[in-house]
């Protein structure tokens, strides 16, 4: 089932186009990483998806709903966060949650459980101007699971925290995926989305670059690297492997795609031929690399690439 | 939900030590503008008038320049923060719609209003319930005159208050917000000398801080052909037409910046 599909969300300051015909579907129980380097739009198109930035063109349907009416009420299934944590500063973590809960139209007896999920019971009655910046983002992730939206989007939701509590973001967003939510995830560090996310858009100066899943974009051929003592005895015993192709020796070492990309059963044929490998790397690209590959470039994008 | 997000206003409100400050300095300053004539009653040896009935006119009207001002800050306060603290965005993002949230706002202004010259009329009339003793009754006007002054405060409070809502939401930073809404009060001021130089003394009267002024008069209400009154060129109902018309078109204007505006 679609819960999202933006069709050629376009938002434009002035001559600035921020956000140029973006076109990608969230599917229920997807957790979609929103990919882009800085300025790439991403903050933008969510405030679209939030209701806080009005589209110069596009459409949006969120829950089968798309006229400014419903989007309202379907707005109301939605929880998240945009940018930095917004939180009331002289208002205690307690009140910041039961503000929200309030608005959700939700029972207060439900401010305790969230506070605890994200381990803030201590600290729940002290003003959040007190907070550290992971505490902040722990609260609004709190506030923005109360009342178990159907969907959750997060815009960079580690932004400025230290490695622990970037560790500690990735574990809290990690257990609500695999809770099977759909979440969008809005970042541009890499490690977190290839973890978290089944699928991708990525998105440089406005313009959506690619909208897949991660499988997908990193399914490219695998090439394995095979070293070993005795290059040659390797190189013929490979070129008779029915799966090798695209065989190339460079640098002290062969590289090959394999058919049935299974590097055990080349290790096993390899042992009985009396070979044994001094190294056997997959060469499969990472998320970085085609991230890196599609916003390094100017290349082409998804709707210019297509027939 | 309109009526949750002014629930919402009020927790905040009451949550937030900015408020109380304001409020506790405008208590202190009311009792000073009281405190004078007060003090003068008392050692007038039964001949002054800070008492009841003798200080109604001044307890109405007294204080409520100062509580209009007041009423500015705290309106620029409870709106301006929440484009700081981007709690705008997020509340609209937690379910909220963006009309709840403008209407949350303007229904601070009543609250503000009230409040304020709740605190005018407590003091004043503590002082003045004090002060009876040492002031006898000489001067009382029609109870109409009373309601009508009451009426004429609130309602250049809001309309005040209508115009801090418009800035804030224009400007959307504090300090800005404070500043330009003051900076108008003297140009309001500049432009209704400049059309009266033009020979538009209708339109001159008619510019919002002009009507607030007029509305704070106390002998504005006072019967028709009493001499306090003679001088002011107002009839009652035009002023108080006048002053919800602006109340209704800034409060308008407010809500079509807010929604025009991306947060």
């Amino acid at each position: 089932m679609t819960i999202l599909s933006v069709s050629g969300l376009t938002k434009h300051y002035g001559k600035l186009v921020a956000v140029d015909d973006v076109t990608f579907d969230v599917q229920e129980g997807q957790v979609f990483g929103f990919l882009g380097p800085n300025g790439s739009g991403k903050t933008t198109t969510i405030g679209m998806i939030f209701g806080i930035v009005t589209p110069t063109a596009g459409h949006l349907t969120l829950f089968g709903s798309d006229t400014p009416h419903a989007l309202v009420q379907s707005r109301r299934r939605l929880g998240g966060t945009l940018e930095q944590p917004n939180l009331y500063p002289y208002l205690t973590g307690r009140q910041n949650l039961r503000l929200v809960a309030s608005i959700k139209r939700l029972d207060e007896s439900q401010v305790g459980p969230a506070l605890k999920a994200v381990d803030l019971s201590a600290a729940a009655d002290r003003a959040t101007k007190g907070y550290s910046l992971g505490m902040k983002q722990r609260l609004a992730l709190a506030a923005a699971m109360l009342g178990d939206p159907a969907l959750l989007i997060f815009d960079e939701p580690t932004n400025g925290l230290d490695p622990e509590g970037m560790q500690e973001i990735r574990e809290l967003i990690l257990k609500l995926s695999r809770s099977g939510r759909t979440i969008v995830l809005s970042t541009h560090l890499l490690a977190e989305v290839e973890r978290v996310c089944t699928h991708v858009a990525i998105l440089k100066r406005g313009r959506l670059l690619r909208s897949a899943a991660v499988s997908e974009l990193t399914a490219g051929e695998p090439v394995f690297r095979l070293r070993t003592d005795n290059l040659l005895t390797l190189w013929e015993a490979v070129s008779q492997y029915p799966p090798a192709r695209q065989m190339r020796r460079e640098h002290g070492a062969i590289y090959t795609e394999l058919a049935d990309a299974d590097p055990a059963s080349l290790c096993r044929y390899l042992a009985g031929l009396g070979i044994y490998l001094a190294e056997l790397t997959n060469l499969r690209p990472t998320l970085e690399e085609t991230f890196l590959m599609l916003t390094g470039s100017d290349g082409p994008t998804e709707a210019e690439a297509a027939p | 939900m309109i009526f949750t997000a002014y629930r919402l206003e009020l927790f905040k409100m009451r949550k937030r030590l900015a408020v109380w400050v304001t409020y506790l300095c405008f208590c202190l300053l009311v009792t000073l503008i009281f405190g004078g004539p007060f003090y003068a009653a008392l050692r007038s040896h039964g001949h002054g008038y800070f008492g009841f009935p003798n200080a109604l006119p001044t307890i109405l009207s007294a204080g409520t320049g100062t509580a209009s001002i007041f009423g500015v800050v705290l309106i620029v306060l409870m709106v301006c923060n929440e484009f700081d603290w981007r709690t705008s965005r997020q509340n609209i993002i937690d379910g909220l719609s963006k009309p709840q949230w403008i209407a949350g706002k303007a229904l601070l202004i009543p609250t503000v209003v009230v409040t304020l010259y709740l605190v005018v009329l407590a003091i004043g009339g503590t002082l003045a319930f004090i002060g009876t003793a040492a002031s006898p009754p000489h001067s009382v006007d029609p109870t109409t005159t009373y309601i009508l002054a009451a009426c004429g405060a609130l309602l250049a409070m809001a309309c005040n208050g209508s115009i801090a809502l418009l800035i804030a939401v224009s400007v959307r930073s504090t300090g800005p917000a404070l500043a330009v809404a003051l900076i108008y009060q003297v140009f309001d001021s500049i432009g209704a000398n400049a059309l009266r130089g033009l020979h538009l003394p209708v339109i001159a009267k008619c510019l919002p801080i002009q009507v607030h002024n007029a509305l704070l008069v106390y002998g504005q209400y006072l019967p028709y052909g009493s001499s306090a009154r003679s001088h002011l060129d107002w009839q009652t109902g035009l002023l108080f037409l006048a002053g919800i018309t602006w109340v209704a078109v800034l409060l308008f204007i407010s809500y079509r910046v807010y929604m025009k505006r991306d947060l």
